[in-house]
């Protein structure tokens, strides 16, 4: 800076222009505290700082003592702001990294190499820099205003960095400086104005509240303060002036007192004077005059005359380049200087810039003492640099007070501003909070213990329909509807008090119009020190609901789709399964009877989960055959685990109670889901089943609530130990890899779950170290208290001995347990080898039979076979094959192996007391289940009126084996309904029912004004009474026959035959006809087309009395009826026959008999009907295979 | 082996005939005017029926009165006793006293329903068919 310019107060200028800038500093860290463009506003503040603090440094560099200079500070606070810039335009993304570093390098590089001109180049290099991030960075800084004004200010400042303030002043009469404080503080406002608008984004709040703060007075007071001490500095500096000016006219005024004024007179003021002795005397005063003061220039006398000031002489040295003669024009003489020679007033000029430096002036008039004309002017030029010094440190001193001052405001405002930001800060976050209360999904209650409601938020106004008001007049519980709830509300409120956060579903009532919502709700401690407050949620479930409804109806009617197909499938097999099969084609019927229902079962799984989820799903209690239901499952698990190759065995617990009490569906449901889940994840090895008693409880508990444990071990690919429990929740499998590897919907596991904690067990799964995993479940199937009715004839069976060849130790014991569950005498061996040994060493008696497991025996322990066979023959000891289900059977091929006969794998109980109890030698492999004992009875109906569930099961089996079609009635008058809707070749009569007994049913049955259909239907009583006692009473209320109970299996049989036989002797006539479907089949035919024609003939004769003729139609239609077995038909044409010739018989008993005739007529040809089927389907097949 | 069967009821006829048409031609007649007649044909061409399955209660010409005829046409003819048509009454009548008066000319009876197994044992105790498995 120009020394000069501290005289007309630029310094000022300067002083304002560094603040700005450190003012756009300060703000710049502001903004670059927020969240966006922090790098940005980084550089920009480290670059404002330092372009401040070189204004300053520039500013104050007259401070610093001569011959300390200024530059370098300058110029590395230039460098400084420079290298800012640069990172600003590299944090702005503009300037490549690369780049970056070849300007810094270029920057060291020229500094190195011709360092006096980067004194000249660095503010120009500066100045360039500014301009260039002015117009790439500022620009497009983002804010409410364009950042377009501001760039064009830095720009503008950027460029004045070229220009020679100086120069600028001469041409413009206005320092460069006002320009740059202009432009600063434009700048500034714009910084501050994006401080403000960001400040306003970050807090969240409009920025009209930002502008509203309180800070408003800052800016005044920072003008005040910078006008004010504009304002004493340029006071002081007057008055610093004013007294430097006196000291230097009195100095003077001193000097003008040594010089002679005769010598003065005399001078010319031409040339001419040098030779003068006054002018020499005049020119060594001068001389000592200037040597007195150090800080004096020049010393010199100059006149005037003729309008010019003229030299005459001065204290330089004619050689001097600055020597004026006498004589020479000063040629800059100012209008005070030419005033002084009239005026003669002594004054101070300057200071004054010329062609030698910047000047003082003191020009003390000479007069002449008589006249008091002025003749010369005695000027003495003074070096004003520490004139100027003086002055600058007084008006620096002032500017340091103004800037104390300033930081004093400035601290205020800071800490006034943050307290307020703050305070912004928790108003906005607390109104957020506000709002996040009231726009919330769930309605929220803030109440006490007694529920009295202290606040509500606007969901819950607008949920319930509430005005505020209204509300908190209100107590909770009139939101709600008490019965839908599962708590009182009190205690719900006093668990949350205590912690337990209870959250609950239920109903809620909205107070005004009554309307019911489906809510969930939440009840939350809110308590502080003050009071004890309680937080209710309430979420609007209504729509879930809702949905859930609209989901399980859709659910329902989905699976009824499904179902419809699947019953035609089951149905279908079912039907199979009566017609004549071979076993082979009856078990794999019975196994795709037994797919189909698990099918069902599945799609059931779908109902069953949301029926769980709805708590809807009830457990049935009833008694049932653990072992059938076991066997059953197995048996499907074994077909499923064959297929793949891996042996699967169970192991039922000797102790393990047949009958139990539980859910049978249920039970098989969860056996099938972990045995399927087991099958499929295994690739090799086994599976093991196991089923037996947990002895844990006292014997008292455990006879009640007897626990079953069910493992299902696999060899498979385990489970991560950390997932089991993962495993049990709906819809996850172990992971998603394996679900696209073995499918699955994954909700098996979380409904056995539910299930077994419905049967009060719980489930679990682990993983074996030796590989694979067991899964486990227990539940409480206690031991049926009414013992059943040994279904099987173990007791045959009983001290028979059996040989068991078996490879594998599992199904060994098994076996074991199964023999000696009817006490049967066993030895085990391992293989075929091993059994010849054992046959041959013992000498106990002989073997009953011997069970070979076809695996155990290969193609070179065939012959071992017959050894083992002759071995033993002569003797009843038969061979029995126990061969894989669904493996298929040459019954050849094992006959020519010297088998008896074969029980399918996994062993079935019944499956193998039936075996070892056959004692018919011939019944061999051409048995026909189904074909042999089924259509004996061919599609029989029976009704069996039973009250007890067990008696129920038995005598169903029973009725089953002998292939009869069983349906149930519970009690007396479901009994009549079904008699009244369906018919049925017999009633089997419980006697003792709670309600309506036996008696009064089958009294109802015979009523002729019941609704029953056949009033004469058979009806055998069952009762556990001895027939002595009963009989009477039953025959007296209309009963045909009387069994008693337990059952006799072979009494049942004989005594239905008797009934129910009486209408189709199929036996009778197939004997008779050797077999001869076809022949049967026409036979019946012809019988059933003729009757009709016949029986027309007999009504009319019976009608018309015409004895003769009924009597001969009868005959006839007893001799058809005999042909084709009609037996019930044969023996009433006999009797009315008879009838025809007893004259104590009226008309009407004979159309009595006829009318009997005719429904057994009509009996027979329902009964008939298959017969006739088959033998046509016998015929077709025929005629296909002759074709 | 030559069959005659003699029987109104149509169903029965079918069973007769179904039993015995595997061993030999059968011939049917369904009443008794017709079988006698059917019989003296069968005699004049010499093709003499071996077993006559008669039934008793034929309308018209009954079963007694057919078989006396038969054995008259027979006896006219002079067949050879061994020559002579095995007649095996039917009847529907369990009663014995029934069946008496014809058991003097035929040479067996049955009771209905007939049973294949009855008619086939009592066509090899008349020596009309071998008993199978019999070597």
């Amino acid at each position: 800076m120009s020394d000069a310019l501290i005289l007309y107060g630029y310094d000022y200028l300067f002083f304002v222009y560094g603040l700005a800038f450190v003012f756009i500093g300060a703000v710049a860290v502001a903004i670059s505290r927020m969240p966006s463009d922090r790098a940005i506003f980084r550089s920009l503040a480290l670059f404002a700082f330092t372009y401040g603090l070189m204004v300053w440094f520039e500013m104050s560099a007259w401070l610093l003592p001569k011959g300390i200079s200024a530059t370098l500070p300058v110029v590395l606070l230039e460098v400084l702001a420079f290298i800012s810039l640069l990172h600003l335009l590299r944090s702005h993304g503009s300037l490549p990294l690369r780049l970056h570093v070849v300007f810094m390098a270029g920057i060291v590089g020229a500094a190195a190499l011709i360092p006096r001109d980067v004194v000249a180049l660095a503010p120009l290099l500066l100045g360039g820099a500014i301009i260039v991030s002015a117009f790439i960075v500022v620009r497009k800084i983002p804010g409410a205003r364009k950042g377009s004004g501001p760039a064009y200010a830095m720009m503008i400042l950027g460029a004045l960095h070229f220009i020679n303030e100086e120069a600028f002043l001469n041409i413009a009469h206005v320092p460069l400086q006002t320009i740059q404080v202009i432009c600063s503080v434009y700048v500034l406002g714009y910084m501050w104005s994006l401080y403000q608008e960001r400040l306003a984004a970050t807090l969240g709040v409009s920025p009209g509240e930002v502008h509203s703060l309180s800070g408003r007075w800052v800016a005044p007071a920072i003008a005040m303060i910078l006008l004010m001490g504009y304002a004493a500095s340029n006071w002081v500096q007057g008055a610093e002036d004013e007294s430097q000016r006196k000291s230097l006219l009195t100095g003077a005024r001193i000097a003008l007192g040594g010089i002679d004024y005769a010598d003065v007179a005399s001078l010319t003021g031409t040339p001419r004077d040098l030779t003068s002795a006054e002018y020499r005397r005049l020119k060594q005063k001068m001389i000592t005059l200037r040597a007195a003061d150090p800080s004096s220039r020049f010393v010199y006398l100059m006149a005037y005359k003729d309008g010019k000031v003229f030299f005459m002489v001065d204290s330089e040295p004619p050689s001097s380049e600055d020597y004026s003669p006498p004589g020479q024009v000063y040629p800059d003489a100012s209008d005070d200087l030419t005033s002084m020679f009239s005026s003669g007033k002594a004054l101070v000029e300057g200071p004054l810039p010329d062609d030698w430096g910047v000047w003082v002036s003191a020009l003390t008039p000479l007069k002449d003492p008589e006249t008091g004309k002025v003749i010369a002017v005695l000027g003495t030029d003074i070096d004003a640099a520490n004139w100027i010094r003086d002055i600058s440190e007084h008006r620096q001193f002032f500017i340091a007070i103004t800037t104390v001052l300033l930081i004093l405001i400035i601290s205020i405002f800071v800490h006034q501003h943050r307290s307020e930001i703050s305070h912004i800060r928790v108003s906005a976050s607390e109104q957020r909070l506000r709002k996040l209360f009231d726009v919330t999904y769930d309605a929220l209650v803030l109440h006490d213990l007694d529920g009295n409601i202290s606040n509500v938020n606007g969901t819950m106004l607008e949920l319930f329909g509430l005005t505020r008001e209204q509300a908190l007049r209100l107590k909770l519980a009139d939101l709600f509807v008490p019965e839908s709830i599962d708590r009182p509300l009190n205690s719900l409120l006093r668990g949350a008090m205590d912690g337990a956060d209870p959250v609950f579903e239920g109903q809620a009532r909205r107070p005004q119009d009554g309307g019911v919502l489906d809510v969930m709700v939440a009840v939350r401690s809110f308590s502080d020190d003050a009071s004890d407050a309680i937080l209710t949620c309430i979420h609007d479930i209504t729509k879930r609901k809702q949905a859930e409804a609209a989901k399980s109806s859709f659910l329902a009617n989905v699976s009824h789709e499904i179902r419809t197909p699947m019953n035609a499938v089951i149905g279908m097999s079912d039907l199979l399964l009566d017609t004549k099969l071979t076993r082979e084609q009856a078990e794999y019927a019975n196994v795709v009877r037994a797919s189909g229902e698990h099918l069902l079962f599945l799609i059931n799984d779908l109902l069953d989960f949301s029926k769980i989820e709805a708590g809807g799903m009830k457990l049935d209690e009833m008694e049932f055959d653990l072992f059938h239901l076991l066997e059953e499952t197995i048996d499907l698990l074994a077909l499923q685990s064959h297929k793949k190759g891996i042996p699967l065995v169970s192991v039922i617990h000797p102790e393990t109670p047949v009958m139990v009490k539980g859910d049978p569906g249920r039970l098989r449901q969860i056996l099938l889901n972990l045995g399927t889940n087991a099958v499929k994840f295994t690739e090799r090895g086994e599976i093991t089943i196991t089923v037996e008693p947990v002895v844990t409880a006292p014997m008292a508990v455990a006879a009640r609530a007897q626990k079953l444990l069910f493992t299902v071990t696999d060899t498979g690919i385990g489970i991560p130990e950390e997932r089991t429990d993962e495993l049990f929740t709906p819809f996850s499998q172990a992971d998603a890899h394996t679900r696209s590897l073995y499918g699955g919907w994954g909700l098996g596991l979380s409904i056995a779950k539910r299930l077994t904690e419905m049967m009060g067990g719980r489930i679990g799964a682990r993983r074996r170290p030796e590989g694979g995993s067991v899964f486990w479940f227990d539940a409480a199937l206690p031991k049926s208290e009414s013992a059943l009715a040994d279904v099987f004839d173990s007791t045959d069976l009983a001290g028979k001995r059996v040989l068991i060849v078996d490879s594998h130790p599992v199904r060994r014991r098994n076996l074991e347990s199964a023999l000696a569950q009817v006490e049967v005498e066993f030895d085990t061996c391992e293989d075929i080898s091993r059994a010849v040994d054992f046959s041959s060493k013992t000498g106990k008696e002989p073997y009953h039979a011997i069970l070979v497991d076809t695996e155990a025996v290969d193609e070179q322990s065939h012959n071992l076979i017959h050894r083992l066979r002759s071995s033993f023959s002569g003797r009843q000891t038969r061979l029995i094959a126990m061969v894989m289900l669904g493996e298929s059977v040459d019954p050849r091929t094992l006959e020519a192996a010297g088998y008896s006969t074969w029980i399918t794998r996994p062993v079935k109980r019944a499956q193998l007391y039936n075996a070892l109890g056959a004692d018919d030698p011939e019944r061999k492999y051409e048995d026909e289940i189904g074909g042999a004992e089924q259509v004996a009875a061919p599609h029989l109906r029976l009704l069996l009126v039973e009250d007890n569930k067990t008696n129920q099961l038995v005598a169903v089996r029973h009725l089953e084996k002998l292939g009869y079609e069983v349906e149930v009635a519970d009690n007396g008058p479901d009994a009549l309904d079904a008699l009244a809707t369906r018919e049925f070749s017999a009633v089997l009569l419980d006697c003792q029912m709670p309600g309506m007994d036996g008696f009064e049913v089958s009294e109802a049955v015979r009523d002729p004004g019941s609704r029953v259909l056949n009033h004469q239907i058979p009806i055998i009583a069952m009762t556990a009474h001895s027939a002595d006692d009963y009989l009477d009473k039953c025959l007296a209320a209309g009963m045909n026959d009387f069994v008693s109970k337990p059952i006799d299996k072979q009494l049942l049989p004989r005594t239905l035959e008797k009934w129910i036989g009486a209408v189709f002797d199929r036996a009778d006539l197939m004997e008779r006809l050797d077999d001869d479907m076809s022949l049967a089949a026409q036979v019946i035919e012809v019988f059933i087309s003729d009757f009709r024609e016949r029986m027309a003939l007999l009504t009319e004769a019976v009608k018309s009395g015409d004895c003769d003729t009924a009597r001969r139609e009868a005959h006839t239609i007893r001799g058809a009826a005999g042909n084709a077995g009609a037996k019930s038909v044969h023996l009433l044409a006999e009797r009315f026959e008879k009838a025809c010739g007893d004259p104590t018989l009226s008309s009407d008993d004979l159309s009595h008999l006829a009318c009997e005739m005719e429904s057994q007529f009509i009996l027979f040809t329902e009964s008939s009907a298959v017969t006739i089927k088959s033998a046509d389907e016998n015929e077709r097949n025929l005629s296909a295979e002759a074709v | 082996m030559r069959t005659l069967v003699i029987e109104d009821d149509f169903t029965c006829r079918l069973i007769l005939q179904s039993f015995v048409n595997s061993r030999g031609q059968v011939d049917v007649a369904a009443t008794g005017g017709e079988g006698v007649v059917t019989f003296e044909r069968a005699l004049q061409k010499g093709k003499n029926y071996d077993l006559i399955l008669l039934d008793l209660g034929l309308p018209g010409l009954d079963g007694h009165s057919v078989l006396s005829k038969i054995r008259e046409l027979e006896e006219a003819a002079g067949t050879p006793d061994a020559r002579r048509a095995k007649v095996v009454i039917t009847t529907s009548h369990s009663d014995r006293r029934h069946v008496e008066r014809a058991l003097e000319l035929c040479d067996a009876y049955l009771v209905k329903p007939l049973s294949k197994r009855q008619v086939h044992d009592q066509l090899i105790s008349l020596g009309l068919i071998e008993a199978p498995g019999a070597m």
